[in-house]
């Protein structure tokens, strides 16, 4: 049993200063720890997160999502974190889900429960065609991974308990959409057992997703073949840990 | 003088352009020791390879291919290799980068905090 207090919340943050204080004072409202990776922000967003109570990590180059969550891992593996969950800067997450993610974990006794935009009855979003078709792809083969339906494999909204945690801390790949999708494949396939909650998600309050239709097109071929070939980085399978 | 003498004569010129460039820059710095001697390697199959023609032709005979494009072939071959070498010298560079990068992070946040706990 996990408890709030052994749980840390990392937010990768790249110029988010219109939303920073509000994503951690809805994280400190829940009663979780908060740690905000600065990505290489020029603008406000690591001198705000500091006043607003949060640790910083600030990296001196930009890492993308991907590295500034090995940070956090790394940062939360070497302070005896039992849990860590990722969190959006830019406000679509909403901080009442933290808690339901924790107690999903807790329930299911699972190594990843992962936030779904598309498990949730509330429409919280709108996205096109291509990506919904890409997106659908990636669900299908994340599934087969996991033996378990899973919708979102792309969402970043997950929480990551111990020991795969720890595995997360030693190799987590940076490049897009190894922090998401090829993480759950991942884990899947090393015996990690992934399950899915449905939360609501707020539209994006400022900044521009880094997800376009071309791109979609691009990450398709891209993981069919990450998925055929097995290129993805490696983890130390769930047996090994008892 | 042949046409094939001609091209072998060409081709070892370029070469020897080439590996004086390479020379150039290594003693720059601009390029380490180790990549000076793959560059190098390259101007050195070209250049012996072209005037090694009639000691090529047999094999090529053999081969069926013509004794340029056997070297033209050895020198893509040692490209390949090259970039090959420089492909997993820039992942191992990337991964002690990030390696650093998140260690300066981390690092710089525990002295933040030790220096706030003193204070």
């Amino acid at each position: 049993m996990i408890t709030k207090s052994e749980v840390l919340v990392v937010v990768p943050a790249l110029n988010e200063e219109a939303t920073i204080v509000q994503v951690i004072s809805g994280v400190q409202e829940e009663g979780f720890a908060v740690v905000v990776v600065d990505d290489c922000s020029t603008d406000l967003t690591a001198a705000l997160s500091r006043v607003a109570g949060a640790d910083v990590l600030s990296l001196p180059l930009n890492a993308g999502v991907g590295g500034a969550l090995h940070t956090g891992f790394r940062f939360a593996v070497e302070h005896r974190y039992k849990a860590v969950i990722q969190c959006d800067a830019d406000g679509q997450h909403f901080a009442r889900h933290l808690t339901d993610l924790l107690n999903a974990a807790n329930q299911c006794d699972a190594d990843m429960v992962i936030g779904s935009r598309f498990k949730s009855e509330a429409k919280s979003m709108e996205i096109t065609t291509t990506r919904k078709l890409a997106m659908n792809c990636l669900a299908i083969i994340a599934s087969r991974a996991t033996k378990h339906k899973i919708t979102d494999s792309t969402s970043g909204f997950r929480i990551i308990t111990q020991p795969l945690l720890g595995e997360f801390a030693e190799s987590f790949p940076t490049y897009y959409l190894g922090d998401t999708f090829e993480a759950v494949v991942v884990a899947g396939r090393a015996g990690y057992k992934v399950r899915e909650i449905g939360v609501a998600m707020a539209p994006r309050v400022s900044g521009a997703s880094t997800s376009t239709s071309a791109r979609s097109v691009g990450l398709i071929a891209k993981t069919l073949v990450l998925t055929i070939f097995m290129l993805h980085f490696r983890i130390r399978k769930k047996s090994y840990h008892g | 003088m042949s046409q094939q003498t001609a091209q072998a004569i060409e081709i070892a010129v370029v070469a020897l352009i080439f590996a004086l460039m390479i020379i150039r820059l290594s003693r720059r710095q601009s390029i380490s020791f180790r990549y000076t001697i793959g560059w190098l390697s390259l101007c050195a199959v070209s250049l012996f390879g072209s005037l090694l023609i009639p000691v090529i032709s047999p094999l090529s005979k053999f081969l069926q291919i013509d004794a340029l494009t056997l070297i033209a072939a050895g020198s893509i071959i040692i490209l390949l290799a090259i970039c090959i070498q420089l492909s997993i010298s820039i992942s191992g560079l990337q991964r002690n980068q990030q390696r650093l990068n998140e260690d300066f992070a981390i690092t710089k946040l525990e002295i933040e905090k030790s220096r706030d706990h003193k204070e």
